[in-house]
């Protein structure tokens, strides 16, 4: 039976990677059809054109673009994604320095919006329908509207100019060599403190709202009546019963926004100055570093698909129901 | 005192308020409209050529205040929802579809007017000005009586017939105006004269002056104007998309459903702002880029609804019985899909509003929307961080605009949701 799921689940995976593998093709479609020549930017128009027909053709730039497209599928399937025009490296090489920092900070700051919402839930739960749930639920809703943006210059206004508590930006300090191995925690604690409070405050609504309308819906059955009616007690009822039906559904909104999240938080990156996915793809788009682009979007892409994946799996451990679902 | 109004009242409220506030705009509004008619006639070229963006902006502005007076006393009590009480949500949008229609009356200031930098930047709010006019005739040498009133009442972005100062001394026919450390001398007949002293008015800046010396309150208001505009657009774009595709794919089915629903999968594997930014960067971003980009990215939800909902829709007996009858294609549609379908859409078409406006904001704070064009929330909040020290203001109006706008149309939706869940349970 177990076999016969995850036969299932790697099919649907593939058949989503052919779908990721459609998206890049499309992706560099659309690049190759923009306006605009990346060879300009190495050189100034005093060079002779022959150093511009040159450039063009060592990226192949001069072929037609079937051609293009054709050379650049063969090189996707060899797992080849060429190399950066901005940092003359191989594109694996360039994601690789940056991914590393993307997966800490958003695991991070996911397990912080899971824990925070969570126990908020509890919090409201616990005093149902008095002034502490009313003042979380309106909070919540009010936080929820408040752009990123606006948050992260407001913490930066607050803690950083007015408290100087925390720094603005980078990640590590200027001499983080010299520092002691206590003091360079401190370091990454006084830096990364800010994104990650203006990145979980927005998904902490999300997770607070989907939680406890899941929990209170529940709640209001009749198998929780039944059960009630039974014996049973309340904290019985919420472990076994009522948790692993409502987590359901915030399962699978966590695992998009978890995929959201690895692809690069890209407005935060770009306020704190963060060495990130969301701040390489952003500059690899304004800078029209094609390889990059497609690079970057595979990641993302990729990301997604396999934290999706895991969220499916992890909802069929908890409710095997759902395989009918998923087989459709 | 809140809770006994209802919507109708509040409407009642804005409409007095506006006509007690702006008679005279008003008035000299529908008296320029006037001499618009009678100079076409005279000499329609020079007058034709003298009409621009702002005149017919005030005139339909105009136009709605008094069709809107009129509509409201003729159907009083026939319009059922303007009876509902008012909660925060009902009265977001009062207001806002207020500043869209009426923002040439509200605003005090075109959204890009700037005279005298010097004195009027970095104004803190309610903090006024000092200003002296040029004289009128002395400058205006045109006989028409549209051109001479449109450059009274129209606000425009250049004004040459103000002037901000400090203060001023008078020798004999020449004036001294002190201008922020900067001295200036105007000959005496320029100036428009009240007996003997030139005529000093002060004019206030409700929420304060930007760095450029800009009113923030009309760009305010404006850029709302235009979030409001981008934000309907776009989600109607996106709205057709959806609704065309959803019903291809759900009532059709085989190939079309296949194909389509890869590039819906295709379109959701990777966030939709890797897109709208690619595609920002690479094709311009003017105003109508923006909303063809914002509207293409957010049909994915809405094609997902409608194709689930019409599968479900195609079992069910009555819509079989319909076919049976050999109902045309178009009015099953229209008499048996769309009553059903609409629910789910009209909720996710608020939240898809609201999307955009935040999608619209975060662009232009990005540097990526047309922010320099055109007044925008988001640029506003851009280029307001680096004066949050000195000047909060710059900052924190349209900061709360927007969280306001959002926090409107997010609560509408969760309304419009739970009010029609509530219906299916009963």
């Amino acid at each position: 039976m177990n076999k016969h799921i995850f036969a299932i689940l790697f099919r649907r995976f593939l058949s989503s990677l052919f779908v990721l593998f459609l998206l890049i093709s499309f992706v560099f479609i659309i690049i190759r059809l923009s306006p605009g020549d990346p060879s300009q930017k190495y050189l100034s128009p005093k060079l002779s054109p022959k150093l511009h027909e040159e450039i063009s053709k060592s990226y192949m730039l001069d072929e037609s673009i079937t051609k293009q497209y054709i050379a650049f599928a063969k090189n996707i399937f060899k797992g080849d994604l060429g190399t950066s025009y901005n940092y003359r490296r191989s594109v694996v090489s360039v994601i690789g320095d940056y991914l590393p920092f993307t997966i800490i900070f958003s695991i991070t700051s996911f397990i912080i919006q899971i824990l925070a919402s969570t126990v908020l839930v509890f919090l409201s739960l616990r005093y149902r329908n008095s002034l502490i749930d009313r003042i979380l639920s309106e909070t919540s809703n009010i936080i929820y509207a408040v752009p990123v943006f606006l948050t992260s210059v407001l913490l930066i206004y607050l803690f950083s100019y007015q408290l100087n508590i925390f720094y603005s930006s980078g990640i590590n300090s200027f001499d983080f060599e010299n520092y002691s191995l206590l003091e360079k925690i401190l370091d990454y604690v006084k830096h990364l403190t800010l994104p990650l409070i203006a990145i979980s405050l927005t998904g902490i609504p999300i997770y607070y709202k989907y939680l406890k309308d899941s929990i209170v819906g529940n709640l209001n059955s009749n198998y929780v009546l039944n059960l009630r009616s039974l014996g049973l007690k309340n904290k019985e009822i919420m472990i076994k019963h009522i948790l692993p039906n409502s987590i359901n559904s915030v399962i699978a909104v966590a695992g998009v926004e978890l995929g959201i999240l690895l692809g690069g938080a890209l407005i935060v990156e770009t306020i704190f100055s963060l060495p990130g996915m969301g701040q390489l793809t952003m500059n690899a788009v304004l800078t029209r570093d094609y390889p990059l682009i497609i690079g970057c979007t595979l990641t993302a892409g990729l990301f997604i698909l396999i934290v999706n994946l895991f969220a499916d799996v992890i909802r069929i451990i908890i409710d095997k129901r759902l395989i009918k679902d998923l087989l459709t | 005192m809140l809770n006994k109004l209802n919507i109708r009242n509040l409407i009642i409220i804005i409409m007095v308020l506006l006509l007690i506030t702006k008679f005279s705009l008003i008035l000299e509004g529908i008296q320029l409209f006037y001499f618009l008619v009678l100079d076409i006639i005279v000499q329609p070229q020079i007058t034709f050529s003298q009409i621009d963006y702002q005149t017919i902006d005030l005139f339909i502005s105009i136009m709605f205040f008094f069709a809107l007076s009129i509509l409201l006393i003729k159907y009083w009590q026939k319009i059922k929802f303007l009876s509902n009480k008012i909660n925060l949500s009902s009265f977001g949008i009062v207001v806002l579809l207020t500043i869209f229609i009426f923002a040439p009356l509200i605003t005090d200031y075109h959204p890009n007017f700037q005279s005298d930098i010097r004195i009027t930047r970095f104004l803190s709010p309610l903090q006024s000005a000092k200003t002296i006019h040029m004289n009128e005739s002395s400058n205006n040498n045109s006989q028409m009586n549209f051109i001479k009133l449109k450059n009274r009442v129209v606000k425009s972005a250049v004004n040459n017939r103000v002037i901000f100062i400090d203060s001023l001394i008078i020798n004999g026919d020449s004036l001294t105006i002190f201008q922020a450390g900067k001295t200036k001398i105007v000959n005496r007949g320029q100036i428009l004269l009240d007996g003997n002293q030139p005529v000093i008015e002060s004019e206030i800046f409700i929420f304060g002056t930007d760095e450029l010396g800009r009113d923030i309150f009309s760009r305010v208001i404006y850029g709302s104007r235009i979030s409001i505009f981008i934000g309907i657009l776009s989600v109607l774009l996106s709205l057709i998309i959806g609704l065309l595709f959803g019903f291809i794919a759900g009532y059709y089915g085989g190939l079309f459903d296949l194909v389509i629903s890869r590039i819906t999968d295709m379109f959701m594997t990777v966030p939709s702002i890797f897109f709208v930014i690619m595609a920002l960067a690479f094709f311009g971003n003017s105003l109508i880029s923006i909303i063809i980009v914002l509207g293409f990215s957010g049909w994915m939800s809405l094609f997902k609804i409608v194709k689930g909902e019409i599968i479900i829709i195609k079992k069910k007996d009555y819509f079989i019985t319909a076919k049976k009858l050999n109902l045309p294609e178009s009015s099953l549609l229209i008499k048996e899909i769309l009553p059903v379908i609409i629910i789910p859409v009209v909720v996710n078409v608020v939240f898809q509003f609201s999307n955009v406006i935040l999608a619209e904001a975060s662009l232009s704070y990005l540097g990526l929307g047309s922010g320099l064009n055109y007044p925008s929330w988001g640029s506003m909040i851009l280029s307001g961080q680096h004066y949050m020290s000195e000047s909060w203001w710059l900052m924190i109006f349209p900061g709360v605009a927007l969280i306001l706008t959002l926090l409107t149309f997010n609560i509408f939706g969760e309304k419009i949701k739970f009010h029609f869940n509530q219906n299916d349970d009963q």
